[in-house]
């Protein structure tokens, strides 16, 4: 190596007493390539060091939490520790498999093999209510997760046993996607083992049980939801796999089977990868408590209506007090030895153990025998420190719930630090074993966790062509798999796309009217000044954005300044229930929960447009600044109904935002045009309504004079060229609805199609002259009136509808609904 | 003693309810040798229902209801014909002490001891830890296990007030032993903690009670569905005790069921769509047959 190329290991430390993955610097063939990639001149030999390979780089920008950040340097393994780690793996699988099998069945374990009582009924998470379960071909664990480090002597050993719903199956593939993009060269020289034909062969598992358990069943991802830590997982599962991620109102049980309800209707479900803990799976039979689970579920999975990865129940081995009896259980069950050992741990549910733990606690590491279930729950440090003991022994717990672990100094291996250094710190690995059509499959890859001081960091694990044999499943890119019609579009999840169409509407027509606002108070005349805020406050009262107290309070009000400062407070105060504000977050929650229906640029830009009044370059009060606000958010909402327009598949996912939309674009301007019926019609007050609009340049174009009543009434109302217009509003959605499920009759039109064509045909056959010029006794504009009421109450009727028929399912209820 | 039962539960929903499923233990179990079921039926005021039959861990009836179509009102009828036998097959002081009980718990050695061992361990109501140190006031070397019980029966009725109204489902053990106050579930459930955090089996059974026996005080918990306590004792099998009316039970108790606590036996349990706000109301009705 030349001087220059071994910078940045210059501060690489060989630990004192635990084992070093870069074998003391002496580089094994297995970290060859990767070293001598890092250390060259295009890694961080160079000067400057490139910035994607600075740890803090690879920081992407990324809404949801990720439990750690990831470090661009991979973790490798020589070929045959992986071949050893995959035999000890899939047989720990296999074993913990059986050993459910027999807990939910006979329990001989238990009668006849002397487990204790205690380590079953003392394990809140066996569920009683699976009992005598049979899982189809004694499946019960389908996706299992391993910890494993490696102690000072080289050996391998498993830290902690994840069964209930492991994860980080999303993060290493997304992890592989960054790593991989961020060298390119090295991946392709190293010849790395991809992840694709193992995720393949695990979907297709997941799909063929869902087929096997009910025709035409699909395969879905139960998940508690946005608000869940590891949601980004579950929402990147299901965009690669191309399963629909429901949550438990999406479901119901009827008849003794599984249904997703769907913009369809309801259709089978045949198998669920759960996401969610089984407990809160069914407030029916498991935990009454539980606000998202599907009342009955566990009923129908145990006669076997339905296969669920894993099955309920299946967290009753996550835990550290199973670990000492696996070695003579793998002997009993498998007639095989435990190839790979665990960590060592004395569970206090039994005398001697117990005595053990008491007399070594300060060697010890003590905790909690039954742990919850959390991702990442130990960290590294907890495996090494004594001085990390979650509890001492405490009184007050039963014994059976203690357990002593031994500490380990586990194995370091190498990362770049914000200097862009290469340093040490000690590694657990998280591997995963998924079922396949030939039995359990350790995955090609996995997570390597590193301690540093500034926190935990995680690394893609790689490994050589040469190193594993390849799943024999041909290599076709999950995203090839045969992907069911977006019919699957669970309803929520339809009602939700409906109302971010309706919010993302709502919310340019409210900042177009704070605008207007802004604009024409500070340049109009005292008179118009008065009338134009008399106007848009009763616009924005209309579309609850303030309430009445609040426009009586601002209307007021005479100086610019404090206007300015009263509006300030009233949009963007996050306390206020109306305004912006609360808009704005209405628009991020449904963008949101809908995430994985996004491109991941439309979902940077929905944050983008949610954060924008909290940057902190407003002044608070300066009628300047929030001319500026509003431009921004016009801008961010132009750019995202851009993307949408342009980017969005015609899916009935983009269905359902345009129905929104024009739905919601058509009511606006509806409201607008009523303050015509009763208004005299000054230019300034034209010009106000075309920009509420967005159809000023349209009309300067089109008639280059001073706005006219009956012009402007053709313009918004009947040009169907005008996109903003009502009547392009109505053929919009005629073509929509033309194209949505369940809407089309036998005889003739849908009721939603008649009343769209009877409003096409007045807005067609509706005079301007007359409707600007029939004024009544009392001063209103009365043919407008009528023509604007009958509209109003089309795309009202409209709204009910669309909700009736593809939300609330009733059409499967009798009709006195 | 043969007893008839009515037992009418009405829901009443401010909304309608889109569809709702209930899940029902209100069929009183066979017990070999202490009651006999002679006939049950059971009604729904509403027609199209989708009714299964099964059996839980326990061993106990349930009926799980679906209803599909959208109601405002609900009512469900059970009726049954019960004959309870009077038990005397036991003498407290006859019963191991409690040290044994707790050994054979640790290693059952007979089927009978796996089942009863599984009533040691906290269950979703049954913090244990919580009643740890409440149970030490109680235990004396040697003690028969029967006697130890019904000191903890005996001390519950005597000491913790009965008072509707002031706790409800969700109220945790530690708070009912801190204040002393409650209902029958209450009380069971202090009483189970308590028990199993000696180390004994304890479960909870859901029934009725006969309020009136001509010259005997009124019962509480009549009028009512009821609960109390059963706990194993290897010489004599399961044994019930009723901290709410301080009572070894004889033939006044119809079992529904029994579980670890009143989530694993509760009469009705329910899951609906729609609704508002929702009243409940409960009648029951124990009459001696003839």
């Amino acid at each position: 190596m030349t001087a220059k190329a071994s910078q940045p290991l210059d501060h690489y430390q060989v630990p004192a007493n635990a084992f070093d993955e870069l074998a003391r610097g002496a580089t094994p063939a297995h970290w060859q390539d990767v070293m001598a990639f890092f250390t060259s001149s295009d890694g961080l030999g160079g000067t400057p060091q490139p910035e994607h390979l600075r740890a803090e780089m690879l920081v992407r920008d990324l809404d949801v939490k990720r439990p750690t950040r990831l470090d661009p340097l991979p973790f490798t393994l020589p070929t045959n520790e992986w071949h050893e780690l995959e035999q000890g793996l899939t047989q720990r699988a296999k074993l913990l498999n059986r050993i459910t099998a027999d807990l939910y069945g006979p329990k001989t374990l238990l009668n006849v093999g002397g487990l204790p009582p205690a380590l079953l009924f003392g394990n809140p998470r066996f569920l009683l209510p699976m009992y005598n379960y049979r899982a189809a071909n004694a499946e019960y664990l389908q996706l299992l997760a391993f910890d494993i480090g490696r102690s000072p002597d080289g050996q391998w050993r498993v830290l902690a046993d994840w069964t209930e719903a492991p994860e980080g199956l999303g993060m290493s593939l997304e992890n592989r996607v960054l790593a991989g993009q961020a060298m390119p060269e090295l991946f392709q020289q190293m010849g790395t083992q991809r992840l694709a034909a193992f995720y393949r062969a695990f979907a297709q598992h997941l799909a063929d049980r869902a087929a096997q358990t009910t025709p035409e069943g699909m395969t879905a991802i139960l998940s508690p939801g946005p608000d869940h830590p590891n949601y980004f997982e579950h929402a990147y599962l299901g965009q690669y796999f191309g399963f629909p991620v429901v949550e438990g109102a999406d479901l119901t049980v009827r008849g003794q089977t599984l249904q997703l309800k769907t913009l369809e209707g309801l259709k089978p479900v045949g198998s669920l990868l759960r996401h969610a803990q089984a407990s809160a799976c069914d407030q029916l039979f498991l935990d009454p408590g539980s606000k998202d689970g599907v009342a009955g579920l566990a009923n129908i999975a145990r006669s076997g209506q339905i296969h669920i990865a894993n099955a309920l129940g299946s967290g009753v081995l996550e835990n550290d007090a199973f670990m000492s009896f696996l070695p003579s259980l793998c002997e009993s069950l498998l007639d095989e030895e435990l190839r790979l050992p665990s960590l060592a741990t004395w569970w206090c549910g039994q005398p001697d153990e117990a005595a053990y733990v008491a007399e070594n606690a300060s060697e010890l590491h003590i905790g909690t025998a039954f742990r919850r279930p959390e991702l990442f729950a130990s960290t590294i440090e907890s495996y090494q420190d004594p001085n990390l003991q979650a509890s001492a022994t405490h009184a007050n717990t039963a014994a059976y719930n203690q357990i002593g672990r031994e500490l380990i100094n586990l194995s370091h291996s190498p990362y770049v630090n914000n200097d862009g250094q290469i340093v040490s710190g000690p590694t657990v690995l998280r591997l995963f074993v998924c079922m396949t059509e030939e039995g359990y499959r350790l995955m090609p890859g996995g997570i390597a966790r590193v301690a540093t001081a500034d926190g935990e960091i995680s690394k893609d694990i790689w490994l050589g062509r040469d190193q594993v044999e390849p799943i024999s499943t041909p290599e076709i890119h999950p995203q090839n798999l045969t992907r069911r019609s977006d019919r699957d579009l669970p309803s929520r999840t339809a009602d939700d796309l409906f109302w971010l169409g309706r919010y993302l509407e709502r919310c340019e027509g409210a900042v177009r009217a704070y605008r207007s606002l802004f604009s024409h108070v500070v340049e109009g005349s005292s008179d118009d000044q008065q009338m134009l805020l008399n106007t848009a406050v009763q616009l924005l009262v209309d579309l609850d954005m303030l309430t009445l107290a609040q426009a009586k309070q601002l209307t007021q009000v005479s100086s610019t300044t404090v206007i300015a400062r009263e509006w300030w407070s009233v949009l963007f105060n996050p306390e206020s229930n109306v305004g912006l504000f609360k808009l704005l977050n209405n628009i991020h929650r449904l963008a949101s929960q809908v995430r994985e229906r996004l491109s991941g640029d439309a979902w940077r830009m929905f944050r983008a447009l949610a954060q924008t009044p909290a940057q902190q370059r407003w002044r608070l009060g300066q009628v300047s600044d929030a001319l500026a606000l509003m431009d921004q958010l016009i801008e961010r909402l132009s750019g995202l109904n851009g993307q949408i327009q342009e980017n969005m598949t015609r899916s009935y996912g983009w269905r359902l935002l345009e129905l929104g939309r024009r739905l919601e674009r058509g009511q606006f301007g509806l409201r607008v045009m009523n303050e015509l019926v009763s208004h005299s019609t000054g230019s300034t007050y034209m010009y106000l309504l075309l920009d509420l609009c967005d159809s000023t340049i349209t009309y300067r174009s089109r008639y280059q004079n001073v706005p006219t009543l009956e012009n402007l009434l053709h313009l918004l109302l009947l040009d169907e060229t005008n996109p903003r217009s009502m009547i392009y509003q109505i053929t919009q959605l005629q073509a929509v609805m033309a194209e949505m499920p369940l809407d089309q009759s036998n005889e003739g039109l849908s009721e939603s199609q008649r009343i769209l064509l009877i409003a096409y045909h007045e807005l067609v056959l509706a005079e301007p002259d007359k409707m600007a010029n029939v004024i009544s006794r009392a001063g209103n504009r009365t043919q407008l009136r009528r023509v604007l009421k009958r509209l109003s109450t089309t795309l009202g009727t409209l709204s009910e509808l669309v909700t009736a028929t593809y939300f609330a399912h009733t059409q499967n209820l009798p009709s006195s609904q | 003693m043969k007893y008839s039962v009515k037992h009418c539960t009405e829901f009443d929903y401010g909304m309608p309810v889109i569809s709702a499923q209930q899940v029902l233990r209100l069929k009183p179990r066979e017990m070999f040798g202490r009651q006999t079921l002679l006939q049950h039926d059971i009604n729904l005021s509403i027609e199209g229902t989708e009714i299964q039959e099964i059996q839980d861990y326990f061993g106990n009836t349930v009926h799980e209801v679906r209803l599909h179509t959208p109601h405002k009102k609900l009512r469900i009828d059970s009726e049954c014909l019960v004959d309870v036998i009077r038990r005397d097959d036991f003498m407290l002081d006859l019963s191991p002490t409690w040290e044994s009980v707790v050994k054979a718990m640790e290693v059952p050695q007979s089927s009978e001891h796996w089942q009863a061992a599984q009533f040691c361990y906290p269950s979703r109501h049954i913090d244990v830890d919580a009643a740890r140190e409440f149970a030490q006031q109680f235990i004396e070397p040697e003690m028969p296990v029967l006697r130890l019980v019904l000191a903890i029966n005996q001390y519950i009725h005597n000491e913790f007030a009965y008072t509707g109204g002031v706790t409800n489902v969700y109220t945790e053990v530690s708070e009912i032993i801190a204040k002393r106050i409650g209902v029958c579930q209450d009380f069971a459930h202090v009483a189970i903690a308590t028990i199993r955090a000696l180390g004994l089996p304890a479960r909870y059974v859901s029934g009725y009670i006969l309020s009136q026996i001509p010259g005997q005080p009124t019962l509480i918990g009549a009028e009512a569905s009821h609960a109390w306590i059963s706990v194993f004792c290897p010489k004599f099998g399961w044994i019930d005790f009723d901290p709410t009316n301080d009572l070894i039970t004889s033939e006044q108790h119809i079992t529904l069921g029994w579980g670890r606590d009143y989530s694993d036996i509760a009469p009705t349990r329910g899951s609906i769509l729609g609704g508002g706000n929702q009243a409940l109301k409960v009648d029951v009705r124990v009459r001696p047959a003839a």
